[in-house]
């Protein structure tokens, strides 16, 4: 199964990335929402993960344009992010996103969390 | 009689198209099952008012060569009549 | 792969996280110089918060704690500019290249291979000064969210299970809507994660299905009923529809033990009070929940107020036409009493939570705090189903996250220390909650090295709190610690939150009717208690007049009621009586005394004898007792507060104010103020 990995840190992709492949997934990454968008014409992921604070397109922005989008609007989207206020939930969750799991990055919440949308 | 070849992936996104599929069966339902690898709640939905119909209508409904996965996932969602009906009603 | 791959590529990461910072560091340098010619960008305090971030985000990923926090601290004022709440100028861009040098000077030493690293505090005491009154004065919910942010999800929640895990059956009925598949989701996840607890048994309801000429494909029309056989809790299933918010309905019961074939003799019976269903805005009838908006109840808590005081004026006006009370109006009313009681006693419990919710939390402050500090500690929690008015329970976290820090902080000794004394070297926190005599009483307990009261005295005097060669017994040393001024910033590790003392402790469950009290025993231990109200929103209590203003005492408090006779007061001091009661004397308060309104003493007639939380007596004088009732308890608006010993009123039948009395500050202020006042005198 496909997994787009969509963040500005290099180490938090690496790190997601590496949890993701040791449990068997493929996972493709982008380093922000414009690249996604770009990357996702090419193949269509079953799950995308994303942060939420990225230069150029932010996950909110990111997650929009994928609703709108006839491939990619019912495609599990989780949020990884430090970011763990109530109105950032409620402001994910109005632009689409399926679930949300805050950092610091932990191995087995995310795959819990994978499993979760994609079991 | 037309067998309606199921997808892979009856997901959210194939409700719409299969309803539409689903509207053009004359008389009778008969579904293949085997590529089938998952089946989610609204395609399930549609399997369900498939099945409702053809028993309004007096007509069969049967889903042949139901894969595992297919299996797995109708008796998940409570859907075990279904993997049961079989011909005409 | 083999798993040897992955661990190198571990070490492959953190380098690539050294690479990623040095630019990140590089490109705040950038931006921060370009700030200086352009302080209004937005966009460049954007890019700096973000390089920050980032730098934070890696840094907990590998658990480089003090980076974490140094570049935490550095990104909450950020915000602060990113906001706008702060405009940036020459002196903060100053400050942000010294945090930048000290994030390098940070992130260089872990590349080195160290562990841990101090910044200088004048570079911490320069950021905290941004985040202002913040900093010195507390503001606990921020400090939370914070603590959260940083680490709170980097624990699987332990599940601190004080009974053998038994199982349960849950019946679980569940419907979504077409946002629940809008969003992504799927009800066949919901039910692979139910699967995932135990056992499923699953039917569903398609009567509401429409045929395939009336369907619409993104409905949801069907229902599903599952009987879930688990040994996980009630949270277990909460938890796998936190997700979805009001996109799905769950109505969850918990079925009886007797229902099931094979049985546990021993089981709970008290099964309902397993459920926390409130917590997630949902109330418990029977042992179905239904979901209900927590601002509509509270409404309804306010209405029933207002039908308790209409039921006064009623009662008021039928006295005043003489109305008899065996008259068959006179019982309808006493009839009609007796309901809107049990109604507002069956709302206010509607909004009980059980403590659990705050004591669940603390569970992950307690193994933060304990890792931070390197002390190894077993938290054991006591009566999490006690349930406390929500009123209460949101007042009760911040306090009690500090207490537990501190308990850990400064309570509980280091593993070797422990090892040494003889001790387990794993400390034993225990946190307790039960009912006692209508209140609710939070016990904190530590079998950390106790109190020690001479250092206490010690510091005390050193601060300035109390005079040298002051006589207190251990009690009142103990209760120095609670004293203004006595942690200070300097004192408290980051640990204990930063100028957080156990004054602010103190006064904020002084808000909420709260008291505190301590027991210690050098070597063995502390144990704070708190006791606490029910519930803010109504008292049981005695009205009484002086100086024809009305008040009330809460019944709680009062433990005995006297005829006065003025002629066996005595004088003991100026301005201060005694009585005598049983085989002892009380100091005497007289009612009139609180309205600072000259009165003839002569009209007292009544004495209270008013009890404290300590048990401590003393006779306060009224002129006479009106009706015992229960009152809605309302805050004062402003222009009631020139009555200093006030905060809390009631409004009556005849629309009158009463104050109500605020017996610890009769005990604590006056009588403190009084003693104090004469020993000047003296």
């Amino acid at each position: 199964m496909n997994i787009l990995v969509v963040d500005d840190s290099r180490t938090m992709r690496d790190l997601v990335s590496r949890e993701l492949r040791k449990d068997g997934y493929e996972v493709e990454t982008s380093e922000d929402g414009v690249e996604a968008l770009e990357k996702i014409s090419d193949f269509l992921p079953a799950v995308i993960i994303t942060d939420l604070n990225m230069p150029r397109m932010d996950g909110l922005q990111l997650t929009r344009a994928l609703r709108a989008r006839s491939d990619t609007k019912y495609v599990p989207i989780i949020f990884l992010t430090t970011e763990s206020g109530d109105d950032l939930r409620r402001a994910a969750r109005e632009a689409g996103a399926t679930g949300w799991i805050v950092k610091p990055f932990d191995g087995p919440r995310l795959l819990a969390a994978v499993r979760r949308v994609s079991a | 009689m037309s067998v309606l070849m199921l997808p892979e992936l009856l997901d959210t996104k194939y409700a719409l198209p299969f309803s539409e599929l689903l509207k053009k069966e004359e008389r009778e339902f008969v579904l293949d099952g085997s590529q089938v690898g998952r089946v989610g709640g609204l395609c399930f939905q549609m399997l369900v008012s498939a099945y409702r119909t053809a028993q309004m209508q007096g007509a069969g409904f049967e889903i042949r060569n139901i894969s595992d996965a297919m299996r797995e996932n109708l008796q998940l969602m409570g859907g075990d009549f279904l993997l049961e009906a079989k011909g005409d009603a | 792969m083999s798993t040897e791959d992955f661990t190198d590529d571990m070490d492959a990461i953190r380098l690539i996280f050294f690479d990623e910072c040095d630019e990140q560091l590089t490109l705040l340098e950038e931006e921060l110089t370009a700030l200086e010619d352009e302080p209004e960008n937005g966009e460049k305090i954007n890019t700096i918060f973000r390089c920050v971030h980032s730098i934070k985000g890696g840094a907990a990923a590998f658990g480089m704690e003090d980076l974490v926090r140094f570049s935490h601290l550095f990104e909450s004022v950020l915000d602060r500019f990113r906001s706008g709440e702060l405009s940036v100028n020459a002196e903060s861009i100053r400050v942000f290249l010294k945090c930048k040098d000290a994030l390098s000077d940070i992130v260089s030493d872990f590349k080195n291979g160290g562990s841990t690293y101090e910044v200088a505090p004048e570079i911490t005491a320069d950021l905290e000064h941004y985040l202002g009154s913040d900093a010195s004065e507390p503001e606990p919910a921020s400090e939370e969210v914070r603590t959260e942010d940083i680490f709170g999800m980097s624990f699987a929640p332990v599940k601190i299970e004080i009974d053998a895990p038994s199982e349960q059956q849950f019946s679980i009925v569940l419907t979504v809507s077409p946002e629940f598949y809008e969003r992504g989701d799927d009800i066949r996840n919901i039910l692979m994660a139910l699967e995932g607890l135990g056992q499923i048994k699953v039917q569903v309801d398609s009567d509401a299905v429409p045929l395939l000429a009336d369907i619409s494909p993104g409905q949801s029309y069907l229902t599903w009923q599952i009987l879930l056989t688990t040994e996980k809790s009630r949270e277990s299933i909460d938890e796998i529809f936190d997700w979805c918010g009001d996109d799905l309905q769950a109505v969850i019961t918990s079925v009886p033990e007797e229902a099931e074939q094979t049985k546990i003799p021993s089981a709970p019976v008290a099964e309902e009070k397993t459920d926390p269903p409130v917590r997630k805005g949902t109330e418990r009838k029977d042992s179905a929940t239904v979901r209900v908006d927590i601002q509509r109840i509270d409404k309804l808590v306010d209405l029933i107020g207002e039908l308790v005081i209409n039921q006064g004026a009623i009662q008021s006006q039928m006295r005043r036409n003489k109305v008899p009370g065996d008259s068959f109006l006179g019982s309808v009313v006493t009839a009609q009493e007796q309901l809107i009681h049990e109604l507002q006693e069956n709302v206010i419990t509607m909004r009980a939570y059980p403590i659990k919710t705050v004591f669940q939390k603390l569970g992950r402050v307690v193994r933060e705090t304990a890792r931070l500090t390197e002390k190894q500690v077993r938290l054991v929690l006591e009566g999490e189903d006690t349930e406390v008015d929500r009123s209460i329970l949101e007042k009760l976290s911040d306090p009690l996250t500090h207490m537990v820090r501190n308990a850990i902080d400064h309570g509980i000794e280091s593993p070797e220390v422990r090892a040494q004394a003889g001790k387990d070297p794993e400390g034993l926190l225990r946190l307790r909650a039960f009912q006692r005599s209508g209140r609710i009483i939070v016990e904190i307990q530590d079998d950390g090295a106790g109190l020690d009261p001479d250092r206490i005295y010690e510091k005390a005097v050193e601060k300035k709190i109390i005079e040298k060669g002051q006589r207190l017994d251990r009690e009142e040393i103990y209760s120095l610690i609670f004293e203004p001024g006595f942690s200070t910033v300097a004192e408290v590790t980051d640990v204990s939150g930063r100028g957080v003392g156990m004054d602010v402790v103190k006064q904020s469950l002084q808000q909420i009717n709260g008291r505190i009290f301590i027991s210690s025993s050098k070597g063995k231990g502390t144990i704070f208690s708190i006791s606490l109200p029910f519930t803010l929103s109504v008292i049981e209590g005695i009205i009484f007049k002086s100086e024809g203003q009305d008040f009330v005492v809460p019944i709680n408090n009062v433990s005995d009621t006297i005829i006065f006779d003025n002629s066996k007061a005595f004088h003991i001091g100026e301005g201060k009586y005694g009585y005598p009661y049983r085989d002892g004397y009380l100091s005497v308060i007289y009612a009139s005394d609180l309205l600072d309104v000259p009165s003839d003493k002569k009209n007292q007639k009544i004495c209270f004898v008013i009890e404290n939380e300590n048990e401590e007596k003393m006779a306060f004088i009224v002129d006479k007792i009106i009706d015992q009732s229960r009152f809605v308890v309302k805050n004062l608006e402003d222009n009631y507060r020139k009555i200093a010993c006030f905060s809390t009123a009631t409004i009556l039948g005849d629309g009158n104010v009463a104050f109500i009395l605020d017996v610890e500050f009769l005990f604590g202020e006056l009588l403190k103020k009084r003693e104090s006042s004469l020993e000047e005198r003296v």
